[in-house]
């Protein structure tokens, strides 16, 4: 409805000042025919339409309140008739009122011209009466100029000495000044050429006493130097050269007072309380100065105190170049005949601009690199900046064209991300001990399947933790910082994003670095497995959570996890198939030492299974309570005699049997063996998933692999043969069960047992039964030594 | 069964029906690709078979069978030409184990090329023992025998703790032997294992000593040069580069191969993890040392390239990263002949492309180096 009274109330202005404005013009074009308000209202479209789309109620109903709307503006009609009946009626009391008056005025008009007759005349005749004595008393006025100008000259000479005795060299040089303009003027006259040597004389003088001043003081202070060089540039100096002698004078003093303040502000290291005000400097952002330089973090207090004591110099510098060497100065030396070598003001600013940007540049070297030193934290490094920015303040408002502040962003910029990349390289060095230090045992002992346990988990914690922290203490550099120096807070934080990349490479890479002791290897596998499942995952994770609410999201997804992932995923591979390595290794080193020192020709009949079986079961047994520290949901298989003994496999039965039948072409039954049973093992590392019993398997293949290969150099009597065929037995007995390739395992057993009768000289295989009796007083055996 | 079989894969083999495990080059000839084979049987047979090659045909086949008493565990021939019937062998007959000079009379007469497309190998006949080096030992003693190539009237037992050197001579009616030199393992710990004489300097013997390498002058049987853990566990074969002085190869049980430089025995030049057992040789290529194969218990033969340690001149095509890659250190091909255990490797005296290599099961298998690779050596 108020909108509709709106509409309307416009429509009237519209109509009333012609509808002419371009606006309501286009307004009107348009609304459509439809709008009962509207220029371009058509009626009987609206009537037809109405009559076509609604029902017969909302047709009465719109009728009413057209009615009534009709009615409405009838009344406000008669509403504007009324009132503009009642300016009518004002307006003309109005028109009578002014009537009236100016009929009064005019008798007051021609009084005031008759009074303005009279003032005329009387200046007129007083003017008549000075007229004679007038140019008398101009000429008398000129003759005292002159005389008073004479007085000055001629006492010029006194009145310079005197001002130069008493030391003020400025009065001096003004009143030479002055003088010399007129001396130049009445030059031709013998008498005041004296006056002028004279004088010369006296400021050739102080020339010479000022130049002396400036060359013999090095130490001038400022104003003094400022006021030196002033005169002497009044006393025609050559400019450009004592600009520059001013410039680069102040310059030095500038440095020297910046290096006496560092080297009298003790050393950070020195400096006990390090931290102590890092608390004071986070919330230290907001509010400007006036706090003490106690509670700022001794970094800043440095940066802070720094540019109490340079800045003003820097200030005083700019001012004292503005009052005394450019801008209304200049055009006074216009008139004189102004010296060639004269810089021009471009040039000057230019010199200026030089000095500060080259002073304050060496100032934000010397804050930069108090900042950089390794014990400022972040966040005082934050506060520190800061501190530069506020006392560099004022000599930016008074110098904008120095581009200060760029050149404190940029410092900030590589000041930052120095400190990202130390933070970052503190995280991989940490990294890098945690995996150094993940097997590392107070006592030499071996340790517990607990305590292994409880190492991998320390390690994969303190992973996370220290990633945690690095991120945690770079915040500061991030954000803050970047709204503080308008510095574009992404490049920042892709910066820290590539370095976290590149220290988890560095971690990855550090894994796989060669180590001797197979546990370590193992632990390394496990720290990297973890990374691969879920460390790494971890990464985008907390980068998001920290960049996100800031808007840096976009930086944490460029952390490639999944090619992270890959890594560790390879290291991991690369570990574990060096731990299944070192195993094996080991293993065979002690299988081979054990097989080739037998003396198989002499050993006597066998009656137990030898050390050879216990070996090869313990030693895989230690390895599988290592290695299954990695797959803890993996069910380990226990090493143990499965089942009932098994027969004799159908080698052992062949050679059994054909022995029996004939003892002489036994190079004949080894040829017919190895023909038929021989299998071609793969010794390769199993593809996929590493899996404890496939890395057990693995191990156990190349151990008997081994074996077999030492029992085919040697040459077996027929106890000798016969203990092999005890041990074979009941290796396959413990073996062959809890290994995964079951039939690879089976088939080396039957090889060895195959060579070992092929070397053997006199072969009498052993009857089963009696090999069972023996495997199964070491079943015994192995199970009281679980027990 | 066919003892030759001629294959379109340009894989040549020849089987000697009975276990073996030496295998030689017929060092003294250098027109033919000869091989000497010797079997390894402990209740029955043995001989030394001795086969060509002819690489335009790809046949291989046996020219001459020789008698043999007892197993071979190590065979040599001699690398004089005019010499070149005779070989070393180190037997046992399951009690102990003697060193024989043998004459394999005939062996300079053999046809080269066969009579027919399916020659049968021809009936064993004997051959004259001329010495033995030496009184027997123990069994499983003798690690290896080593005939020196410069000086080939020099020959070099080595057995589990000992080293000694003997002067051949052979006179018109016979030939005799002197043992001038005797040395012990550094360490009781370790035993001797395998050994090579230097091609470039004719007293040096470089020796495998449990897991390490050592060098030997002979003039004084001094220790010269030590690498003191050349591998993880014991070494196994042990060759020199033929071109690079003071560069050796060796392969161990660990499953690598290592390239030494012998004066900065701290670490390898390259180390591989070769194969997936014990590897029982590695051998430069007698021309190419860019060229290495090797061979283990795992039945895989292995050729590779090794430029970056040889004497080849760096590629000028680095800048090319295909060519970078396809010129890498690495293996070159993976040779899938054997069914089992290879002991023996050889590369061929006369030809630098071709190598035999033979498996416990007595399977001869003699390859060409793949061309693609023989030309990027050449060109």
């Amino acid at each position: 409805r108020a909108m509709a009274e709106r509409r309307r109330a416009r429509a009237r202005l519209a109509s009333f000042y012609g509808g002419g404005d371009g606006a309501a013009g286009e307004d009107a074009a348009a609304e459509d025919d439809m709008d009962i308000d509207g220029s371009a209202f058509n009626a009987d479209r609206y009537v037809s339409n109405l009559l076509q789309y609604k029902s017969l109620e909302q047709i009465v109903q719109r009728g009413n309140s057209m009615v009534s709307e009709i009615k409405s503006l009838d009344s406000d009609m008669q509403m504007l008739v009324y009132e503009n009946y009642n300016k009518f009626i004002s307006a003309t009391d109005t028109i009578r009122a002014m009537k009236h008056r100016v009929e009064d005025m005019e008798g007051q008009m021609s009084q005031l011209e008759a009074n303005f007759g009279m003032i005329t005349s009387a200046s007129d005749s007083v003017s008549s009466a000075f007229s004679a004595r007038r140019s008398q008393l101009e000429k008398l006025n000129g003759v005292k100029k002159n005389l008073t100008k004479l007085q000055f000259l001629m006492d010029l000479p006194a009145r310079l000495q005197r001002c130069v005795d008493d030391g003020h060299h400025s009065l001096a040089v003004k009143c030479y000044a002055k003088a010399r303009r007129m001396l130049s003027a009445v030059g031709h006259v013998a008498s005041f050429e004296g006056i002028r040597t004279e004088s010369a004389l006296i400021m050739r003088n102080l020339n010479k006493q000022l130049t002396a001043r400036l060359q013999d003081e090095a130490h001038l202070d400022a104003e003094m130097l400022g006021d030196t060089i002033y005169l002497l540039l009044k006393l025609q100096g050559n400019e450009e050269s004592l600009l520059k002698e001013y410039l680069s004078r102040r310059r030095r003093d500038i440095h020297e007072r910046m290096a006496a303040f560092v080297s009298s502000v003790p050393k950070a290291a020195e400096d006990g309380a390090v931290r102590q005000g890092e608390e004071g400097a986070e919330g230290d952002g907001d509010d400007d100065d006036g706090d003490d330089d106690d509670s700022l973090p001794p970094a800043a207090a440095f940066v802070k105190q720094l540019c109490e004591a340079i800045v003003p110099q820097l200030l005083q510098v700019h001012s004292a170049w503005h009052s005394r060497f450019m801008g209304a100065d200049g055009e006074q030396r216009d008139d004189e005949s102004a010296a060639p070598s004269a810089p021009s003001e471009e040039l000057k600013e230019q010199m200026l601009l030089e000095m500060l940007s080259e002073s304050t540049g060496a100032l934000i070297d010397v804050c930069r690199s108090r900042l950089s030193e390794e014990q400022v934290p972040p966040s005082e490094l934050l506060s520190g900046l800061h501190r530069l920015l506020i006392g560099l303040g004022p000599l930016h408002e008074a110098a904008p064209a120095a581009k200060l502040l760029v050149r404190v962003a940029k410092a900030a910029d590589a000041l930052a991300r120095h400190a990202i990349d130390e933070r970052v390289s503190a995280m991989q060095a940490g990294l890098a001990e945690c995996v150094a230090n993940i097997s590392k045992l107070d006592d030499d002992g071996r340790p517990s399947a607990e305590e292994l346990h409880a190492r991998l988990n320390g390690a994969i914690a303190s992973v996370s933790e220290l990633v945690r922290h690095a991120l945690g203490d770079t915040a500061p550099l991030l954000v803050p910082l970047c709204e503080m120096i308008n510095l574009r807070a992404d490049s920042m934080a892709k910066h820290l994003v590539n370095g976290m990349y590149n220290a988890l490479q560095a971690m990855a890479r550090a894994a796989t670095a060669p180590s001797s002791s197979a546990r370590d290897v193992l632990l390394r596998a496990g720290l990297c497995m973890h990374m691969a499942a879920a460390g790494v995952a971890q990464v985008p994770t907390l980068l998001k959570s920290q960049l996100s609410p800031h808007g840096l999201g976009g930086a944490a997804l460029g952390f490639d996890g999944a090619a992270m992932t890959r890594e560790m995923g390879r290291a991991r591979d690369a570990l574990m198939q060096s731990f299944v390595e070192m195993q094996a290794q080991k293993l065979s080193r002690l299988v081979s030492e054990r097989v080739s020192s037998t003396n198989w020709l002499v050993c006597p009949a066998p009656r137990a299974v030898t050390g050879l079986v216990q070996l090869v079961v313990s030693e895989l047994r230690q390895m599988q309570t290592l290695a299954a520290q990695l797959f803890p949901a993996e069910p380990v298989r226990a090493l143990l005699p499965q089942g009932p003994f098994p027969a004799a496999s159908s080698v052992m039965q062949l050679v059994q049997q054909r022995t029996r039948q004939s003892n002489s072409s036994s190079s004949a039954i080894t040829k017919d063996l190895q023909r038929m049973f021989t299998r071609k093992i793969s010794f390769g590392a199993s593809e996929g998933k590493a899996t404890l019993a496939g890395m057990l398997t693995h191990v156990t293949k190349l151990a008997l692999k081994t074996m077999l290969e030492e029992v085919r150099v040697a040459t077996f009597g027929c106890a000798g043969f016969q203990q092999v065929q005890v041990d074979c037995s009941m290796l396959r007995w413990v073996l062959a069960p809890t290994s995964n390739d079951e039939e690879a395992v089976l088939a080396l057993l039957d090889e060895i047992f195959i060579s070992c009768q092929d070397r053997c000289l006199d072969c009498v295989p052993m009857e089963q039964p009696v090999v069972e009796a023996l495997c199964e007083s070491e079943r015994q055996r192995l199970l009281l030594s679980l027990a | 069964s066919l003892p030759a079989m001629f294959e379109l894969s340009g894989t040549s083999s020849y089987n000697t029906q009975r276990q073996s495990r030496c295998l030689s080059a017929l060092e003294g000839d250098t027109d033919h690709n000869t091989f000497v084979l010797a079997t390894l049987v402990l209740r029955g047979e043995n001989q030394l078979h001795v086969i060509d090659f002819n690489e335009d045909t790809n046949e291989v086949w046996c020219t001459r069978v020789y008698e043999h008493p007892s197993e071979v565990w190590s065979c040599v021939t001699c690398p004089a030409p005019e010499n070149q019937d005779l070989v070393i062998t180190a037997h046992s007959n399951g009690s102990e184990q003697r060193i024989s000079l043998w004459r394999m009379e005939g062996v300079a007469e053999r046809e080269h090329s066969p009579e027919s497309a399916t020659p049968l190998p021809p009936a064993p006949s004997k051959m004259p023992e001329l010495l033995q080096l030496g009184v027997p030992v123990p069994l499983s003693d003798t690690r290896a025998v080593l005939w020196n190539t410069v000086l080939p009237e020099q020959v070099t037992t080595v057995h589990r703790e000992s080293v000694r050197v003997w002067q051949l001579s052979h006179g018109a009616a016979a030939s005799s032997a002197a043992e001038s030199g005797h040395a012990s393992p550094p360490d009781d710990e370790r035993v001797f294992g395998c050994g090579r004489w230097d091609p470039h300097h004719a007293h040096a013997l470089a020796l495998g000593c449990g897991c390490g390498l050592i060098t030997l002058d002979t003039r004084t049987m001094r220790e010269a040069l030590s690498v003191p853990s050349a591998h993880e566990q014991q070494v196994r074969c042990v060759d020199f580069n033929p071109n690079k002085p003071n560069v050796a190869l060796t392969s161990g049980d660990d499953y690598r191969i290592k390239f030494w430089d012998l004066r900065k025995p701290s670490t390898p030049l390259l180390s591989e993890g070769a194969h997936s057992h014990w590897v029982t040789s590695a051998l430069y290529n007698r021309f190419h040392d860019q060229l290495v194969l090797s061979c283990g218990t795992d039945s895989l033969v292995k050729l590779w390239r090794a430029a970056s340690v040889s004497s080849a001149p760096p590629s000028l095509e680095l800048d090319e990263t295909d060519a970078a890659e396809d010129e890498a250190d690495g293996v070159v091909k993976v040779f899938e002949d054997h069914e089992q255990s290879v002991f023996g490797a050889a590369w061929s005296a006369a030809d630098a492309w071709i190598f035999a290599t033979l498996s416990l099961d007595g399977l001869a298998v003699i390859n060409h180096v793949p061309p693609a690779e023989k030309y990027k050596i050449l060109l």
